[in-house]
């Protein structure tokens, strides 16, 4: 996949994305973070047969025993999700606000001559990866989502790079040439268990196509009321179109029934047992203004959990990643649009 | 690496409950009250209470209206994500004994302990030693 941008753009995209993907780490430096940040590197790729998550996260705790710590998570969905999330010890965390670069043990993200080198070797999973992501669009950045109660989140998006490298699942190695991959970046001093949810996924073309689009929705816990949500879509390398607000319906149809879910980190599933009961079996957005109009459907094929201690009181807060196949329609300024693939979606739940 | 004893990781461990998360060693302490849980891993005996305010695990073969017998390696299944509680229990490769208001007081307890566990940074180093595994066990 590819947008065929040329060298000169090729250069623009490049040179912005590396102006805004350093840590932020606010305000110090990594080795003395504010306590209770929040910082983390979100990467999918897509390639045949096989979705994969990628996430650097580091936080730096707030509580009684306060630490910085770094984990990256790794989940590959060939026929069921593989993957696990692994603690880094804080010796071997590497990471410094205004920089580009997290190192966690073996594993590392770069950024680095107009592209993310990443790096993965999981500790207790037969899973590594080497993958350099080329940006084909230019960031956007959306700051200071207010979270009732508390401080605000961050997010830069990237929607869409092409992915060459290798992936080993145990046996198996996969080789990707120019797969279609997504990336995000998020930082805050927001606590897990606050009055806040998301859902969040994008569309990405399988084959050379002008379009790719991002879906967020930040909402209060019980989901009845928005605090922001966009549909965010860009032509070629450039945004090209938000709606927003009243400009968008969003709907759930049913409820995904599938098999017990992989839950990362493994020990918490002695804490959420249960099966998703929150995660829908089509999830739909529609974009109206005037004559223009964009349908995205999403069809959740599996799930699998990552289970967060919540900051503030006993309870957990469940990402749910879901992949599955999406399908995009629609018209703007006249131009069609159509197609679909695979897509990686996700929906908090408690 | 050695093999820590039972005791020994239990009672470090709720030392780090204390520290790290004083809210769950609260709740934990509270649902607990003036009751003991008697815990068996690989034939060493414990048991867990709560003295002058502060959770204590002593050796001990001392009865206890609700009682866990298990092993290591069990837990590792537990731990690790291949095996859930209640195959756990169904398997017996986690036994548990006691009337089933002691058992649910047991059940709390168990939750409550790992609440606070999943979220001390300090407890994989602490698993690692205990459970011998040479590798992190990820709890947070």
């Amino acid at each position: 996949m590819t947008l065929g941008l040329s060298s000169a753009s090729r250069a623009f995209v490049s040179r912005m994305v590396g102006s805004s993907v350093h840590l932020r780490g606010a305000p110090a430096v990594w080795d003395e973070p504010r306590a209770g940040h929040k910082e983390w590197l979100h990467f999918t790729i897509h390639g045949p047969g096989v979705d994969i998550v990628v996430n650097f996260s580091l936080s730096s705790g707030g509580g009684a025993g306060d630490v910085r710590q770094g984990r990256v998570g790794c989940l590959i969905h060939r026929e069921g999700f593989q993957g696990d999330i692994d603690s880094c010890a804080p010796h071997l965390l590497r990471a410094r606000t205004g920089e580009s670069c997290v190192q966690m043990g073996q594993s590392s993200v770069v950024f680095r001559d107009g592209g993310f080198d990443l790096t993965v070797h999981l500790e207790r999973e037969p899973i590594a990866l080497q993958l350099r992501l080329e940006p084909e669009t230019a960031p956007a950045q959306i700051n200071n989502f207010e979270i009732e109660g508390g401080p605000a989140l961050n997010w830069l998006v990237v929607p869409r790079l092409v992915a060459s490298g290798w992936v080993t699942l145990g046996a198996q190695q996969l080789e990707l040439e120019r797969a279609p991959a997504y990336h995000d970046h998020n930082w805050g001093g927001f606590r897990w268990g606050a009055n806040f949810s998301w859902e969040w996924g994008y569309a990405l073309p399988a084959e050379t196509n002008a379009w790719s689009c991002v879906f967020a929705r930040l909402s209060d816990r019980s989901r009845f009321s928005d605090l922001m949500t966009g549909l965010f879509v860009w032509k070629g390398s450039m945004q090209h179109r938000v709606f927003s607000g009243d400009e968008l319906s969003v709907t759930h149809h049913g409820l995904f029934h599938g098999r017990r879910p992989l839950r990362l980190p493994r020990v918490m599933g002695l804490l959420a047992e249960s099966r998703p009961a929150d995660v829908p079996a089509r999830f739909e957005v529609r974009a109206r203004r005037h004559t223009d109009w964009l349908d995205l459907t999403f069809d959740v094929t599996d799930v699998a959990q990552v289970v967060i201690p919540n900051d503030d009181d006993l309870g957990l807060t469940i990402i749910n990643e879901c992949c599955g196949n999406f399908a995009w329609q629609g018209e703007l300024a006249g131009e069609r649009i159509a197609f679909q693939g695979r897509s990686i979606f996700e929906f908090l739940s408690d | 690496m050695t093999e820590a004893s039972f005791e020994s990781f239990l009672e470090r461990s709720l030392r780090l409950l204390e520290a790290e998360a004083p809210s769950a060693e609260a709740t934990l302490r509270r649902r607990l009250g003036p009751s003991l849980l008697a815990l068996f891993v690989d034939g060493e005996s414990l048991v867990l209470s709560s003295v002058a305010g502060r959770l204590v695990a002593r050796a001990s073969t001392q009865s206890a209206p609700a009682r866990l017998l298990t092993s290591r390696a069990a837990l590792r299944e537990l731990l690790s994500g291949r095996l859930t509680l209640l195959d756990a229990v169904l398997s017996d490769a986690v036994e548990l004994t006691g009337s089933l208001d002691e058992l649910l007081r047991l059940d709390d307890c168990l939750h409550l302990y790992l609440h606070g566990a999943v979220r001390c940074a300090s407890f994989p180093a602490l698993l690692r030693e205990f459970l011998g595994t040479g590798r992190e066990v990820s709890v947070s």
